[in-house]
C-alpha cells in the first residue's frame, strides 16, 4: 500500500523528519504514537502534500507510484485520505456542494460514472448515519460553527463518502469525549476491509482500545524508534514517554 | 463669469447641442455650471484612481436607449432630478434621453418585483436615461434595474429614489455590459423616518464601470443597506463609489463590497460614511474585501469615516489578500483540483454579497449567469 | 473659582517667552534672504545653490488644499526666516550657556545637568533657528557616532550631508518641503556607524521663542549597516496670539539591518480656548529603509499645534524591511489635526504596521490619513492597520481616510477602524471608586492609547502620559 523510505522533511530551517521508514500493507492498521513534537503531524502533512513542508530526502511509494511528485489533489484521487487534526472552517461553502465536487472528482479519476443527484443523496444519508451525523450538518458550510466532535465526525463521514485506499487519522481523538470517540471509532471500524489500510496517529492509547491496530510504532525525534504489537501501546501508556526517551538515549 | 470653457467639456456640450434626440429637460443653470467645470481627471480626489481618457477617445452620438419594463413604468416628459453637481450628473440633467418613473402608492405591498431593462445596442450610442422611484408611506416593493450594453457605447444614467416614511425598497442593480461599453451610474437615495432601502449592485460584466451610490438617511430609525460585487478580468475597470449620509439620530447602515480581481484588471472602492453632528446613536458598518488573483491586477480601496457626532458606533474594514491557503489545501486534499478549489472558494466569497439581495429571483438569476459564464460554481443541491 | 483658574492656567504649561537678546533678520523671502541665511551660516557654495534651486521649485508650487483642515494661509513674506540668540552661538561647554536660556531649558524639563546625564540622554537643543547646545558629544564620538547640529555637520561632515540631504524628501516633494529646503536654519544631524548600537537615547528639543519667526529645522539621521539608534524629539513654543509656522523636514536612512526608532512628543502651542493663535505644524517626515532587513519605527504623541499636517512615512525598499507607525493624536478646543503615515512597499516580504489612536475633544477635528501602497515588486508584502477614534464631545469630529493601493497578488493588507464615544459606564465605574472625572478620563484615555505609549522610551512615556492628561483637562462636555 505505502512504502516510506528514509523520509526527511523540514519546515523553514528546522528538520523534523530525520529518516523515517514505514511499510503498510493492504488491510493493515498501523498506529503511530509519540510524544509532542516528535513529528507525528508532520508525517501526516507531508504525506498529504502540504506545501509548507519541504521534503529533503527519501522516497514514498503509494501503490507503486511516487507519492511525493503528486499534487495534493492527485494524492486524494489516488485514494489517500487525511483526517485533519484541525479541520478548517470554510465559510460560505456548503458541505454538500463541497462533497459533491470532491466525490465527483474522485469517481472521475477512478473511471466511475458520476452519481445522480438521487444516488448522491442516498449515499450521503447512508454514510452520515455511520457517524450519527445530524442530517442538518450536511447543509451547513464546511465545518463552520461545528463543535470539535462534529468536526471529527464530519472528517470520518467524508472518509466514508470518498472510500480511500489509505486513511491517515491525525490525532482524530484529540478533543473528543468518550461518546464521540466511540462514534468516530465505530465509523472507522465499519470501513476496515482487506483492501483498505489505516495509519492512526495518536498521542494516547485510549483510541486504540476502540480501533485495534495490527502494528504500533513509536515516533521520536523524527524517526521510528520502536515497533511492536498493540501491547506496545499499553506498555507505553503504563510507562510513559520518558521510558522511550531513556531507551533511545 | 467664465471666459474659457475647458476644451474637453466643450466637446461634450457640442455633441449634445448638435443632436436632435428628445431632451427631457434643460436647465440653463446646470448648463452654466457645466461650463465652469473640468472634465474629470485623476488629480480630482473623486477620480483619483479611475482613468477617464478613454471616454474622450470615442465620438459618441446621443441616442435613446431601448427600454423594456414589466410591469410597465410610467414615461415622463419633464424631469426634475435632484442636484448632482458632478460633471456627468449635470450632463445627464441637461439632456436626458429618456425618463421613467415608478410610484408605489402608500400602504401597497408588492411581492412581484418590478423589472426595467435599459439596453444600448447601437454602435457608439450615448444614452442618458433617468429613472425615478417613489415608494410612498408604508409601501413595499422590489425593483430590478438591469443595464445592458451589447456594443461599444456609453450609458450615463441617473436614478433618484425616494422612500417615504415606513416604506421599504429592495433594489437590485444589474450591470451586464460588453467590454467595449462604458457605464456611468449615479444613484441617489433619500429615506424618511422608519424607511428601509437595500441596494445590491451586481456587476456581471463591464469594460469600464463607474457607479456612484449616495444614500441619505433623512428620517430617524431608517436603514440603508449597500452591497456589491465585482469580478473584473483582463483590461476591465470597475469602480464603486458610495456615500452613506447619516443626517439624523438612530439610523443604521450596513455596507459590504467584495471583489475578485483577475488578469490585468483594476478595481476601485471608495466608501464614505458621513455622520452629521445631530446623528447621535448612529450605527454604521462598512466593509470592503478583495482577493487578488493576478499579479497584474490593481485594487485601490479607500474606506472613509467622517464623524461629527460622539455617541455613535461606527467601524469599517478593508482587506486585500488571497484565498485562504488552509481552505485551499483542505479542498485539494479531498480531491478537488486547484482550479476547482479556487472556484469553489470564490463562489462562496461572492455568494455572500449576492445573498444580501432580498429578491430570490435575482439571486437565482445572478448565480446562474455567473455559473454559465464559468465565473462561479452554482450550488445545485 | 480657584480650581477653575488652576485648570485653565495649566492649559499650556510651556507658553512662556524667554528674554534673550536675539538677532533676527528682516521679514520676507527672496533670493537675497536665502543668500543672507547661507552666508550667516558660512555655508559652502553647493548648499547655497541647493537652497536657491529649492526656492525656485517652491515658487512654482501652490499650497496644497487636500487635507481636512481649514486655516488662514500664512503670509510667507511676513515671517522672519532667521533668528538666533545673540550671545555666542556655539558653546564650548554646557556651563557657558546663557543663564536665561538655561532657565528656559529647566522650565521645559530639559536639564543639561547631572540629572539628565544620569538618565543617559544626549540632547541637542534648537531654539528658533539655531542649535544652542549638544550634550554628550565626546562620549558619542568615541563610538564614531556623530550627533550635532546640522549647521555644524555642514561644516565638519559636509560629504555626508551632501550625500544624503534631500535623498528621502526631495525638494520637489511638496510645498513645505521645498520651502524648508530653501530656508532651513538648523536642526540635528546624526550618523551611526556600521555595527554600532547607540548606547543612549539621542534627543532634540525644538523651541520657537521669538515672535514673528517661523521654524524650519532639518533633521538628517543615517544609520549605517547593522546599527541601532533611538531618537527622541520634543517641541514647545510660547503662547502667542498670532499663528507661527513650523515647517520641518526629517529624513531617516536605514541601511542593511539597521534599525531607527524615532519618537516625537509634539507639544507646540495649540492656540487658546477660542482657537486664537497657535502653531501651524506642517512637517514632512520620511524614512527610507534602504537595506535588507532594515527597520524604521515612528512613534508620535501629538497634543499640540493649532493645525497639524504630518505623515511620518516609510519607504520599504530593502527586502524584508519593516516599517512601523504608532500614533496618539489628541485635539481639543479648536485644534485641527490631519495626520497619519505612508507605507510604500517596494522590496519583497516587506512588512508594515500602523496603529493610530485619535482622541477628539472640544470643537476640534482629528483625521487619520494614511496610504498603504503595495508595488508590483513587493511580493508577499504585509500590512496591518488599526485606526481607532475616541470622541469626547458632540462638537468634535473624528475622521478616517485610508488609501489602500494593492498592485500584486501576494500582498496581504488589512485595515480596521472604529469610532466610538468614551465609555460613560467606564467613567462612572471610576467615579464610583472615588476618582474624579479628570482622573477617570486621564486613566481611560491612557489605557486606550497604551499600545502606542508603550512604544515610547521610558522617560518620554511618563511625559507623554502627563501631557495627554493636561491636553484633555476640562474636555468632557
Amino acid at each position: 500500500m505505502i512504502e516510506i523510505k528514509e523520509l526527511r522533511a523540514s519546515i523553514g530551517e528546522k528538520e523534523i523528519l530525520k529518516g523515517l521508514n514505514l511499510v503498510v500493507k493492504p488491510g493493515e492498521v498501523h498506529a503511530i504514537m509519540g510524544p509532542n513534537g516528535s513529528g507525528k503531524s508532520t508525517l501526516a502533512s507531508v504525506l498529504a502534500g502540504r506545501e509548507e513542508y519541504e521534503v529533503t530526502g527519501g522516497e514514498v511509494h503509494f501503490n507503486g507510484k511516487n507519492l511525493l511528485e503528486m499534487a495534493p489533489e492527485e494524492r486524494a484521487r489516488e485514494g489517500l485520505f487525511l483526517a485533519f487534526q484541525y479541520p478548517v472552517e470554510i465559510p460560505g461553502v456548503s458541505n454538500m456542494n463541497f462533497l459533491k465536487a470532491a466525490v465527483g472528482e474522485v469517481r472521475k479519476h477512478r473511471g466511475e460514472e458520476a452519481l445522480s443527484a438521487k444516488d448522491f443523496l442516498a449515499l450521503v444519508k447512508e454514510k452520515s448515519a455511520l457517524v450519527e451525523l445530524d442530517g442538518q450538518l450536511a447543509h451547513r458550510a464546511v465545518n463552520e460553527g461545528f463543535s470539535g466532535g462534529e468536526k471529527k465526525r464530519n472528517e470520518v463521514f467524508q472518509m466514508a463518502m470518498l472510500e480511500p485506499k489509505l486513511a491517515i487519522l491525525d490525532e482524530t481523538d484529540s478533543g473528543l469525549d468518550i461518546d464521540a470517540l466511540r462514534i468516530v471509532a465505530q465509523g472507522v471500524n465499519a470501513m476496515r476491509s482487506p483492501e483498505r489500510s489505516f495509519i492512526v496517529i495518536t498521542h494516547y492509547q485510549r483510541l486504540l482500545d476502540y480501533i485495534v491496530p495490527d502494528v504500533v510504532h513509536v515516533l521520536y525525534k523524527g524517526k521510528i524508534v520502536k515497533t511492536g504489537t498493540k501491547e506496545l501501546a499499553l506498555e507505553l501508556e503504563e510507562k510513559g514517554y520518558d521510558w522511550i526517551k531513556e531507551t533511545v538515549a | 463669469m467664465v471666459e474659457v470653457i475647458h476644451p474637453s467639456v466643450q466637446k461634450w456640450l457640442q455633441s449634445i447641442s448638435g443632436c436632435n434626440v428628445v431632451q427631457h429637460q434643460f436647465h440653463a443653470d446646470i448648463h452654466a455650471q457645466l461650463e465652469t467645470m473640468e472634465f474629470p481627471h485623476s488629480k480630482m480626489e473623486e477620480w483619483k484612481y479611475t482613468r477617464t481618457q478613454r471616454l474622450n477617445q470615442c465620438d459618441w452620438k446621443l441616442q435613446q436607449a431601448e427600454v423594456l419594463s414589466d410591469p410597465e413604468f410610467e414615461q415622463m416628459d419633464l424631469v426634475e432630478s435632484s442636484a448632482r453637481n458632478t460633471f456627468f450628473g449635470n450632463l445627464n440633467q441637461i439632456a436626458t434621453t429618456e425618463a421613467f418613473a415608478l410610484t408605489i402608492p402608500a400602504n401597497e405591498v408588492f411581492d412581484t418585483p418590478f423589472h426595467i431593462v435599459i439596453k444600448s445596442n447601437q454602435e457608439n450610442a450615448w444614452t442618458q436615461p433617468y429613472l425615478r422611484i417613489d415608494v410612498r408611506e408604508q409601501a413595499q416593493a422590489k425593483v430590478v434595474v438591469h443595464f445592458m450594453g451589447t456594443v461599444q457605447g456609453l450609458s450615463n444614467a441617473i436614478i433618484d429614489v425616494n422612500v417615504a416614511q415606513g416604506g421599504q425598497l429592495d433594489m437590485d442593480i444589474i450591470e451586464d455590459n460588453e467590454d467595449a461599453f462604458f457605464q456611468l451610474l449615479d444613484v441617489k437615495v433619500d429615506e424618511a423616518a422608519d424607511a428601509k432601502c437595500n441596494v445590491v449592485t451586481h456587476v456581471l460584466n463591464g469594460g469600464w464601470v463607474r457607479n456612484n451610490l449616495w444614500m441619505s438617511l433623512n428620517g430617524e430609525r431608517s436603514h440603508a443597506g449597500l452591497s456589491g460585487f465585482y469580478l473584473p478580468q483582463d483590461g476591465q475597470l470597475i469602480d464603486n463609489h458610495t456615500v452613506v449620509d447619516h443626517r439624523v439620530p438612530n439610523c443604521t447602515s450596513d455596507e459590504l463590497y467584495k471583489g475578485v480581481l483577475y488578469d490585468k484588471s483594476r478595481g476601485v472602492f471608495n466608501g464614505k460614511v458621513f455622520v452629521r453632528r445631530d446623528a447621535q446613536k448612529t450605527q454604521a458598518y462598512q466593509s470592503n474585501k478583495n482577493i487578488m488573483m493576478s499579479d497584474l491586477a490593481v485594487m485601490d480601496s479607500k474606506p472613509e469615516l467622517e464623524i461629527y457626532a460622539d455617541d455613535v458606533r461606527c467601524s469599517h474594514g478593508s482587506t486585500t489578500g488571497q484565498l485562504d491557503e488552509e481552505a485551499l489545501f483542505y479542498l485539494r486534499a479531498r480531491g478537488l483540483s486547484e482550479m476547482g478549489a479556487k472556484q469553489l472558494l470564490v463562489s462562496a466569497y461572492v455568494n455572500e454579497v449576492i445573498m444580501r439581495s432580498n429578491n430570490h429571483e435575482v439571486v437565482t438569476y445572478i448565480k446562474q449567469e455567473l455559473s454559465n459564464r464559468g465565473r462561479i460554481i452554482a450550488d445545485e443541491i | 473659582m480657584e480650581i477653575l483658574d488652576e485648570i485653565t492656567g495649566k492649559e499650556y504649561e510651556f507658553g512662556f517667552t524667554t528674554n534673550i537678546e536675539s538677532e533676527k533678520i528682516p521679514a520676507g523671502l527672496n533670493e537675497d534672504i536665502i543668500r543672507l541665511i547661507s552666508s550667516k551660516k558660512n555655508e559652502p557654495q553647493w548648499l547655497l545653490e541647493w537652497r536657491l534651486e529649492a526656492f525656485k521649485i517652491w515658487q512654482s508650487m501652490t499650497e496644497p488644499t487636500w487635507a481636512h483642515v481649514h486655516y488662514d494661509k500664512p503670509d510667507f513674506q511676513g515671517i522672519s526666516y532667521y533668528s538666533a540668540p545673540k550671545t555666542k552661538p556655539k558653546y564650548n561647554s554646557l556651563d557657558e550657556i546663557d543663564p536665561e536660556m538655561r532657565k528656559t531649558m529647566d522650565r521645559l524639563g530639559i536639564s543639561m545637568d547631572e540629572q539628565k546625564r544620569l538618565n543617559g540622554i544626549a540632547v541637542d537643543f534648537v531654539m528658533d533657528s539655531v542649535s544652542v547646545a549638544t550634550s554628550f558629544k565626546e562620549k558619542l564620538a568615541e563610538l564614531g557616532i556623530i550627533f550635532c547640529s546640522i549647521s555644524e555637520a555642514v561644516q565638519e561632515h559636509g560629504d555626508l550631508v551632501q550625500k544624503y540631504l534631500g535623498t528621502v524628501v526631495p525638494r520637489t516633494d511638496n510645498f513645505y518641503a521645498a520651502l524648508n529646503s530653501a530656508v532651513f536654519t538648523d536642526g540635528s544631524f546624526c550618523y551611526i556607524p556600521k555595527g554600532v548600537r547607540c548606547p543612549m537615547e539621542l534627543s532634540t528639543y525644538f523651541r520657537i521663542n521669538e515672535a514673528g519667526t517661523g521654524q524650519f529645522e532639518r533633521t538628517l539621521l543615517i544609520a549605517d549597516e547593522e546599527s541601532y539608534v533611538s531618537y527622541l524629539e520634543g517641541c514647545t513654543a510660547p503662547q502667542r496670539d498670532e499663528n507661527q509656522l513650523h515647517a520641518a523636514v526629517v529624513e531617516l536612512i536605514a541601511l542593511e539591518k539597521a534599525e531607527i526608532k524615532y519618537s516625537t512628543v509634539q507639544n507646540w502651542y495649540p492656540g487658546d480656548k477660542d482657537g486664537k493663535g497657535g502653531v501651524f505644524n506642517f512637517v514632512t517626515k520620511r524614512g527610507l529603509c534602504d537595506g535588507y532587513k532594515s527597520k524604521i519605527s515612528w512613534t508620535q504623541v501629538e497634543t499640540g499645534s493649532a493645525v497639524t499636517w504630518k505623515y511620518p512615512s516609510c519607504i520599504l525598499k530593502g527586502d524584508y524591511s519593516v516599517g512601523e507607525f504608532y500614533s496618539v493624536a489628541v485635539t481639543n478646543h479648536f485644534q485641527q489635526a490631519d495626520t497619519g503615515t505612508k507605507m510604500i512597499h517596494i522590496g519583497r516580504n516587506t512588512n508594515s504596521t500602523i496603529i493610530s489612536k485619535g482622541i477628539s475633544a472640544g470643537h476640534s477635528n482629528n483625521s487619520y490619513r494614511g496610504l498603504v501602497q503595495i508595488n508590483p515588486s513587493a511580493k508577499h508584502a504585509r500590512n496591518f492597520s488599526q485606526c481607532d477614534s475616541l470622541l469626547m464631545t458632540d462638537t468634535s469630529g473624528a475622521h478616517t481616510f485610508p488609501y489602500i493601493e494593492v498592485n500584486n497578488s501576494t500582498a496581504q493588507v488589512e485595515h480596521e477602524a472604529t469610532t466610538s464615544k468614551i465609555g460613560e459606564d467606564q467613567i462612572f465605574y471610576c467615579l464610583q471608586r472615588g476618582l474624579d472625572e479628570e482622573q477617570a478620563i486621564s486613566m481611560i484615555v491612557n489605557g486606550y492609547a497604551k499600545e502606542v505609549l508603550n512604544k515610547l522610551p521610558m522617560e518620554f512615556a511618563v511625559e507623554a502620559q502627563k501631557l495627554l492628561a493636561i491636553s484633555l483637562e476640562g474636555s468632557v462636555g
